[in-house]
């Protein structure tokens, strides 16, 4: 486990830049933490990490955005998952097959269903409105690059 | 008559044109999950083989599911697309059916079984006899793999398991039931001669509907309503 103050967005996509470059492929990126604790901001530092040009904006209508990508990036968003009907619906266990990154906001949703070895990532608020508590929890390999 | 079946509804697409229930082109990938990809340069390669174009195809089948959500809604969209243009009929085919076709040439029960995860499977069972015919048993289901006991134990003939499940049903079964097998691999998975050739029998049958009532089949388990929400967890984080 490894906690890091982010003090901004700017931070906060910074350090997901750093794990983004860390990435081989066949990862799940799970992202716990509320509305506007920067999970979106997250996932555009991840997608630059990754040497990803890709537009970045959260999926809440379509459910998963692809960035394309030497590997590709699956971004997921479960606010509105509830069942596990609907988890398969979003077609999220033929993503896991592939060798793409997939990095999922509102995890809370679909918990149970995580695989066991994803890279959770929880934001909670810092002191001041705009500082982040970020705590990784994941193999020692991805928390070592925020070293 | 010339059918152009497609199956994508799992790891594997493949794409077929049948003319007068024989198979002219078989084509096939098992490249990883890309069928969004791969799927119509395989449709325009079975078109340029067999020398046809698509104002020759005269009807199109696919697998509606059960399957891989993604993959069944890409067969399905990729058949509305291509019949609609000049509304041609369209056949759904169970996949379970098209992985137990197979099998009809034996002697069998032929049980479909697809693994739907959290120890369920899709399932189908059919009657195979006088060396080629597929009778349906049971409808398409989603059930408990432990289910399945009660419903073989009293089944004479031989069973043969067969479809991306087999392996997890049958170690889940041998011990217990003496007259189950698996299917041989080579033989085991959906493919769109299957889907085509049954297509063709249902087309015969008048079973054809139009593109735009060619539908999906997600089958619902008795879990598909379940939470993932880990309960009496605190959520630590404050949100909004």
């Amino acid at each position: 486990m490894k906690t890091v103050l982010s003090a901004s967005p700017e931070e906060t996509a910074k350090l997901a830049c750093l794990l983004g470059k860390s990435l081989k492929g066949k990862e799940v990126i799970a992202l716990f933490g509320g509305l506007g604790m920067g999970k979106t901001t997250f996932v555009k530092g991840l997608a630059g990490g990754m040497e990803l040009n890709a537009e970045v904006s959260s999926p809440t209508f379509a459910l998963v955005h692809e960035y394309k990508g030497k590997i590709p990036l699956y971004h997921f968003d479960m606010y509105r998952v509830q069942t596990y009907y609907d988890l398969c619906s979003t077609g999220f266990f033929d993503f896991l097959e592939t060798n793409g990154v997939i990095c999922i906001e509102w995890s809370e949703n679909i918990e149970e269903e995580l695989p066991k070895n994803s890279i959770r990532i929880l934001f909670e608020h810092g002191k001041v409105d705009t500082e982040r508590i970020i705590t990784l929890t994941g193999d020692e390999y991805y928390e070592n690059s925020w070293d | 008559m010339k059918i152009l079946g497609i199956d994508s509804s799992a790891k594997t697409a493949s794409v077929s044109i049948l003319e007068d229930g024989k198979v002219l082109t078989l084509q096939y990938s098992n490249t990883g999950f890309t069928h969004s990809v791969t799927l119509m340069p395989m449709v325009a390669g079975a078109l340029e083989i067999t020398g046809l174009s698509a104002d020759d195809i005269d009807a199109y089948a696919v697998s509606v599911g059960p399957g891989s959500f993604t993959g069944v809604r890409i067969g399905v969209a990729a058949v509305k697309g291509m019949a609609q243009p000049k509304n041609k009929p369209c056949i759904a085919v169970s996949t379970l059916e098209a992985i137990a076709y197979p099998l009809s040439a034996f002697d069998c029960v032929a049980v479909s079984v697809m693994d739907a995860r959290r120890e369920q499977v899709y399932e189908a069972r059919f009657q195979c006899t006088n060396g080629g015919n597929l009778i349906r048993i049971t409808n398409d289901e989603a059930l408990p793999i432990e289910s399945l006991y009660d419903s073989l134990k009293d089944i004479k003939d031989q069973i043969y398991f067969i479809g991306d499940g087999q392996e997890l049903v049958y170690n889940a079964l041998k011990d217990r039931l003496k007259n189950v097998r698996t299917a041989p691999e080579q033989i085991s998975y959906q493919k769109a001669d299957s889907v085509a050739l049954l297509a063709f029998e249902k087309f015969k049958r008048g079973e054809a509907v139009t593109p735009f009532d060619l539908n999906p089949v997600y089958l619902r388990d008795s879990q598909a309503e379940q939470s993932l929400k880990i309960k009496n967890k605190n959520n630590k984080s404050n949100g909004g």
